[in-house]
């Protein structure tokens, strides 16, 4: 069986084909450059010059650090704040955190979840989400008619409005069509395959962006 | 890659929403597959979009190498779990390294990361849910992890290459060759 693989090794190395990148990172760059002297940059980018619009904020839930490396930067470089999770139940204990940052108004503006993960997954992890803000949505209804079941050391919801639902997005490369069903009745608001076009993200973030915080492109 | 949005149709719900997105958004081209970029090895497409985000801290570069680190550490996972025959940690491998190759544009290394998924879940290449053997599968596996290596290999030696980490020296022997 080992002459077997050596065979095959061999086999394969002598049809490899001769490797040449056909340009280098500096090339690039400098092509980049006179394309960006010549147009407006591309994809959103989050306006904080208003003093009295919070900073928006995005959990990332992914196990993949690569990928979360990459989603990190690409919405920080658009002036959004970032937190990672990288598993669903470290995702939602983040998530229940960012609510009691905000007084159980809202969550964070989007969530991306990755569907396959390890310890709890993204559907999972949505679910559980999905439970926490309407038990919020209820403890808001019930403290609108006056009644106040809060324990000591609980968040209360805003009583001018109820609670803002998080948008959450997943990000798999999963596309078979039960997937995507699962996924949503699980409480995903919208399904992008991998690899991501951060392109795309981006207009899809643009186009969905909650009304308190403003994104131009 | 596609985007897919909740179609809200149902107003049953306690939450205050904004309004139902109903966008459709297409689907970009990859134009990874011509020889003049990536040789099938690297979809560009993909890719650039990293290099777009490159500033003075060089961060395609650092995603770059901190991929490698990754696929080093991963393969070296998947001899151990070949070793001990574990057939759901290899699965779990190729679907953390696929993750990753896919979205540096790595083609390769990503086709055959979800064939090791698949084969570690006893299915067949394609994923489909006819079961195989364990011995099949670690037969399949044991030859998709020197192939998976090679294709790695390649992939790094061209990504050092094009981050001027190391010479190319076949294609200044092609120039030469062609200029004779």
């Amino acid at each position: 069986e080992c002459a077997n693989l050596e065979a095959f090794r061999a086999k394969i190395e002598a049809n490899a084909p001769k490797i040449r990148p056909q340009r280098s990172i500096k090339n690039y760059h400098s092509q980049r450059q006179l394309q960006l002297e010549r147009a407006a940059a591309v994809g959103p980018i989050i306006d904080t010059s208003s003093s009295d619009r919070p900073s928006p904020r995005v959990l990332i839930v992914e196990d993949n650090i690569t990928n979360r490396m990459i989603l990190r930067t690409f919405l920080k470089k658009r002036g959004i704040g970032v937190v990672e999770a990288e598993n669903g139940l470290l995702g939602v204990e983040r998530f229940q955190e960012e609510v009691w940052r905000r007084d159980g108004k809202a969550g964070f503006e989007f969530v991306l979840m990755d569907l396959q993960m390890p310890v709890m997954d993204g559907n999972m992890a949505t679910r559980k989400i999905r439970e926490f803000e309407q038990s919020l949505v209820k403890q808001a209804q019930l403290n609108s008619n006056g009644i106040n079941t809060l324990q000591p050391g609980q968040p209360s919801a805003d009583q001018e409005g109820a609670y803002r639902r998080t948008m959450i997005f997943a990000l798999t490369g999963l596309a078979a069509d039960e997937d995507k069903r699962l996924a949503f009745e699980c409480g995903v608001d919208g399904y992008l395959t991998k690899p991501v076009s951060l392109k795309t993200l981006g207009e899809l973030l643009l186009e969905t962006n909650p009304a308190d915080f403003k994104i131009h492109a | 890659m596609a985007v897919e949005l909740r179609d809200d149709s149902d107003n049953g719900s306690d939450y205050s929403r904004p309004g139902s997105p109903s966008l459709s958004l297409p689907t970009p081209p990859l134009s990874g597959t011509s020889r003049s970029k990536g040789l099938g090895i690297v979809d560009h497409a993909t890719f650039d979009q990293l290099l777009d985000m490159d500033d003075e801290d060089e961060f395609s570069k650092n995603l770059v190498l901190n991929y490698f680190e990754q696929a080093e550490r991963a393969f070296g996972d998947m001899d151990e779990a070949m070793s001990a025959s574990d057939l759901l940690a290899l699965s779990r491998l190729g679907h953390f390294l696929k993750g990753s190759s896919a979205q540096l544009g790595v083609l390769k290394v990503k086709a055959s990361c979800e064939k090791l998924q698949y084969y570690g879940q006893r299915m067949d290449a394609a994923g489909q849910h006819s079961l195989i053997s364990n011995e099949e599968a670690e037969k399949q596996i044991r030859v998709l992890l020197t192939q998976m290596r090679h294709e790695y290999d390649e992939a790094e030696n061209y990504l050092r290459v094009f981050y001027g980490e190391q010479e190319d020296e076949e294609g200044d022997e092609e120039d030469q060759r062609q200029q004779q």
